[in-house]
């Protein structure tokens, strides 16, 4: 039954059952559990006990033994209670979103979550995608105590540039008795940017704009004619800190280069002319990350936007953040 | 799938609970199943430490072949219940020697709670039940046992408590719905003939008899039956209850065995059968007898069959035409001052109750008692004086009662009469039948029961082996079969007290029995505790052992009226409907509680705003998606457009107090307001 679901979720009914799912549990940042947004199903186990109730009720009949018959009823009763602890043992968690995580498209992050319950401790919690991925191992254990916030991890494989879109979490029991599969499909709503995937590629010179600056293109730390020393300054690279005047005991400076000054650099969307839009942002995003690790000043170019040439971690973000979001991100 | 291991705490409770299953049957059991569950168990747990290894597959191969074998051995090619609950039992310890996965976990579970079952066929008495009561509590906490966290913050003392717990209050919250079923469940028929179960000599009265046997039958407490009379309850001398008669006489290594006739005697099957009426001396009692694997009822003299399936032989007995594998219980009338065969017997009758087999030399057994007979005869006028005659003789001659005879040599009626003169009632009853039949007088050894046990509470008698009994019939012409006792001759107080109360010498009742509560009724506080378990033990075995189809029916027509019984299945549904109609209602109801928060209000409110403009959200967009086709769409307006964004993901995603949250959703939900009334296309 539950597989049923599940497979109808991956093939045929996808749109409709994704429209209909969303529609029954509306993708929020922070989820409580209850009857709507939960599913119950007996579990194989759960086929199997009624079985054996089944074994027992005809040997109580064929014995006319009163014992086997109370122990079936017991037994048969004790199955109906089972469903609303199982219920009751997803029904009151929260599922809180985590913090902002940004990631390129391609990689795995950890997309974290916060359990919390408020009535009742919740055990045997298995977490997983909706989305089954082969490379990873397929669910994470975990339980909820009450009152207390559990953190959770779980690791994807990050799709298509643009706004964070994290698949279907689904929260299973079997808890207590196995005889049923109680289980919840949440959307969450993570904030967080997925930056397009890198390709790294040697820079090519921008031939648009008219740029006076494309004649330092290629240059490289190495060549550099080293300046002298400086205070260290916040954001400086861990690569330009004098490490041997550190060790002796004189405090943190940076080594000046030359090139810090000219190692402007364009990123240009016009320069990447025959390739795809994606190939295009790809290999911007390449670049974006090559002129930071090589300590460039750069710009950024893009059709409507442009970033005036900095560096540094937030001028990095804000290029990556532009190339992610160019056009609204690619839609699902 | 998820691959689920076996929680290793799960293991310490489904440990427990296979030995809590195996305990209440061992004792039907071979012994070797008993080598075979410690050693299992042993192993197991030795494996759980982790000293020993997991078994290989050529390892549990061997142990599958020698466990297979071993059930097909003791079953001697006969399927019977014994071998198969040893089989099962086999099966399930098996599996917890190579238990790994989950699934693993729920057979052993599954096939205890049948093991379990199987134990109810042989016990059912109160002690029994509230010991598996605490059994099924142990099985369902393996069950959560076995779906607990491995890797949980608990430890493992209190996941086990959590998991008793767990389990102990679901079977609490259960209870009532199985009191209903109960009651309510339509009882029927077996739905085919079992018989699963093994005819191995139980203890108790055998279809023949040499004395001696019934001495051993006194070394057992067990329960055989109980009665309960509708009226007064007849004083303990009175109380024959009728088993079987042993008419043939056979000499084998020159001791007296008296036996059931082979010859199939006529049944008339109730109601074609004998009904007394009800008048003075007739007595009305149920008895609940216990499984003998055997057909014979019990009843007191001038017996009649009053049900189905009870049919009553020309030797004043009732039988049953099916074999008692399980508890029966049944009602009987008798009329005990009845005259029977008064009219005369017939000649084949005559002959069948004169017979006395030779010895194996071809010669008269027993010469002595013959030559006794023959004196008797021709002293006394007529068959009654001679009868009472022989009833004097055990009274004049110094005889004793003992229940620890000697063996007797061979012609052992001579041995007895005029020898050794000490002994248990089968040789007072076969040497008087011996001796009358000598002098052609009809006589017969009836076995059966005498006296039990009253319970001054309840006012039913309990039976048991030890109230076994052997006593004779004469046919007397004018007057009918006329019972007599000579056992009464020699121990008066064993007919009118009971043989516990009679026997001088405490140390030989029930000396082989080892430590039983009968045994310690002489103990006034121990007595007393016996008398009242055998009294809840008596309840129980009415009220809930025997509910059977005619009692749910009594039951159901005093609470509710007639005819409920025929549609008790309607109501069954019909309850079963109502609660979850009712369920449900109460879940329909509860839904409209779900507030919306006063950000979402706001939110279709402006959603409302742009849908004149088709510009409302789409069902997959997120808020920052949307924002950006709006500040698109309104250029002008951008800036508070994505300021409030910024305030709803704050709001959204960092850690508030309720108050603060309260406080902050209403101001940005009239944020929200005021730029849906602000935002116009200008060309409109």
């Amino acid at each position: 039954m539950e597989k049923l679901l599940t497979r109808l979720a991956k093939y045929g009914l996808t749109k409709r059952f994704n429209a209909w799912l969303d529609r029954r549990i509306p993708p929020a940042a922070q989820v409580t559990l209850a009857q709507r947004s939960i599913f119950i199903v007996p579990s194989k186990a759960g086929w199997m006990f009624g079985l054996l109730l089944v074994l027992l009720l005809i040997t109580a009949i064929n014995y006319q033994n009163s014992l086997i018959y109370g122990l079936v009823f017991w037994l048969f009763s004790l199955g109906l209670s089972a469903m609303i602890f199982s219920y009751r043992n997803l029904s009151g968690l929260t599922i809180k979103a985590g913090n902002a995580v940004n990631g390129f498209a391609g990689k795995y992050i950890n997309v974290p979550f916060r359990l919390s319950a408020a009535k009742r401790d919740h055990f045997s919690l298995t977490l997983s995608w909706q989305t089954v991925d082969k490379n990873l191992d397929q669910g994470a254990d975990s339980e909820v105590l009450v009152n207390q916030e559990t953190q959770v991890a779980m690791p994807l494989q990050l799709q298509t540039r643009g706004y964070l879109k994290t698949p279907r979490l689904k929260i299973q029991t079997h808890y207590p008795f196995g005889l049923y599969t109680c289980w919840t499909w949440v959307t969450l709503k993570t904030p967080g940017i997925v930056y397009p995937k890198a390709i790294k590629t040697p820079f090519i010179a921008s031939e648009g704009g008219g740029s006076d600056l494309q004649t330092e293109a290629n240059l490289i730390i190495g060549n550099d004619e080293f300046i002298g020393l400086r205070s260290y300054q916040a954001g400086d690279s861990l690569k330009h800190i004098a490490w041997k005047y550190l060790a002796k005991g004189k405090g943190l400076l940076t080594k000046e280069y030359d090139n810090q000054q000219l190692s402007m650099q364009w990123l240009d969307w016009q320069s990447l002319q025959g390739k795809s839009e994606e190939s295009r942002l790809s290999h911007l995003t390449g670049w974006v990350l090559q002129a930071e690790q090589e300590n460039r000043a750069y710009g950024l170019k893009l059709p409507g936007l442009t970033i005036a040439p900095s560096h540094g971690d937030s001028h990095r973000q804000q290029c990556l953040e532009a190339l992610a979001l160019y056009k609204g991100g690619v839609a699902l | 799938m998820i691959q689920n291991n076996f929680p290793r705490n799960g293991l310490i409770w489904l440990l427990v609970s296979l030995i809590c299953v195996y305990l209440p049957l061992q004792a039907q059991l071979p012994l070797w199943t008993a080598l075979v569950f410690i050693s299992v168990v042993a192993w197991r747990w030795m494996m759980h430490l982790g000293r020993w290894p997991y078994p290989n597959k050529l390892v549990k191969v061997l142990v599958v072949v020698l466990g297979v074998g071993a059930v097909l051995v003791s079953a001697q090619g006969q399927f019977h219940l014994e071998s198969a609950t040893s089989f099962i039992l086999v099966a399930s310890l098996l599996k917890v020697l190579e238990i790994k996965t989950q699934r693993d976990g729920y057979i052993v579970i599954f096939l205890s709670f049948f093991l379990l079952s199987i134990s109810f066929l042989y016990a059912q008495g109160i002690l029994i039940t509230l010991y598996s009561l605490f059994a099924v509590w142990v099985l369902m906490s393996a069950l959560v046992g076995l779906h607990q966290n491995q890797y949980s913050e608990q430890s493992t003392p209190v996941r086990i408590k959590t998991a008793g717990k767990t389990s102990f209050q679901i079977l609490l919250l259960s209870l009532p719905l199985m009191l209903i079923l109960f009651i309510l469940f339509p009882r029927m028929g077996p739905l085919w003939s079992l018989n699963l179960q093994s005819d191995k000599a139980k203890t108790g009265l055998s279809e023949q008899m040499s004395p001696g046997d019934i001495a051993e039958l006194s070394n057992s407490d067990e329960l055989v039956f109980r009665v309960a009379f509708k009226d007064k309850v007849p004083a303990n001398h009175q109380l024959y209850w009728r088993a079987l008669v042993l008419e043939k006489h056979q000499i084998t290594n020159g001791q007296s065995q008296w036996s059931v006739s082979k010859k199939v005697p006529p049944i008339d099957w109730y109601p074609k059968s004998w009904q007394p009426e009800p008048k003075d001396g007739v007595l009305d009692y149920t008895i609940i007898q216990e499984a003998t694997s055997k057909k014979w009822l019990v009843g007191l003299r001038g017996v009649a069959a009053m049900e189905k399936g009870i049919g009553m032989t020309d030797t004043d007995l009732i039988v049953s035409n099916k074999k008692l594998h399980q508890r029966k219980e049944y009602e009987v009338r008798s009329w005990p001052s009845m005259d029977i065969a008064k009219q005369g017997i017939h000649s084949l009758t005559r002959q069948q109750n004169t017979q006395l087999s030779l010895s194996p030399q071809g010669t008269i057994s027993n010469p002595q008692s013959y030559l006794l007979a023959q004196t008797l005869y021709r002293n006394h006028n007529t068959d009654l004086a001679r009868v009472e005659a022989v009833m004097a003789y055990f009274s004049d001659q110094p005889f004793s009662y003992t229940l620890k005879p000697q063996r007797m040599a061979e012609n052992d009626i001579d041995d007895f009469l005029f020898n050794q003169q000490a002994g248990f009632c089968a040789h007072y009853s076969s040497s008087m039948v011996f001796v009358l039949r000598s002098m052609g007088i009809p006589a017969r050894v009836v076995a059966g029961y005498q006296g039990g046990e009253l319970n001054k509470e309840s006012g039913h008698i309990t039976v048991r082996q030890y109230d076994a009994h052997a006593w004779v019939e004469v046919w007397l012409a004018g007057i009918g079969w006329k019972s007599f006792d000579p056992t009464a001759q020699v121990a008066p107080d064993r007919i009118n007290l009971g043989l516990r109360d009679s026997l001088t010498d405490q140390a030989e009742f029930l000396s082989n029995s080892g430590l039983s509560l009968t045994k310690l009724s002489s103990f006034p506080l121990f007595n007393q505790l016996r008398l009242q378990l055998d009294e809840l033990n008596y309840f129980w075995h009415q009220t809930v052992l025997n509910f059977n189809k005619q009692r749910q029916g009594n039951l159901l027509k005093k609470w509710l009226g007639n005819d409920f019984l025929s549609t008790s299945l309607y109501w069954l549904a019909g309850l079963f409907c109502t609660v979850f109609l009712l369920l449900t209602l109460f879940l329909l109801w509860q839904r409209p509680n779900k507030k919306r928060s006063p950000i979402e209000k706001a939110l279709s409110v402006l959603d409302k705003k742009m849908h004149r403009y088709q510009l409302q959200r789409q069902a997959n967009e997120g808020l920052a998606d949307y924002s950006q086709r709006l500040q698109l769409a309104f250029p002008e307006h951008k800036d508070s457009i994505r300021r409030l964004l910024q305030q709803l993901q704050e709001h959204y995603y960092s850690k508030q107090k309720a108050q603060t949250l309260r406080e902050k959703e209403s101001k940005i939900s009239i944020q929200i307001k005021g730029l849906a009334g602000k935002l116009k296309l200008k060309d409109q």
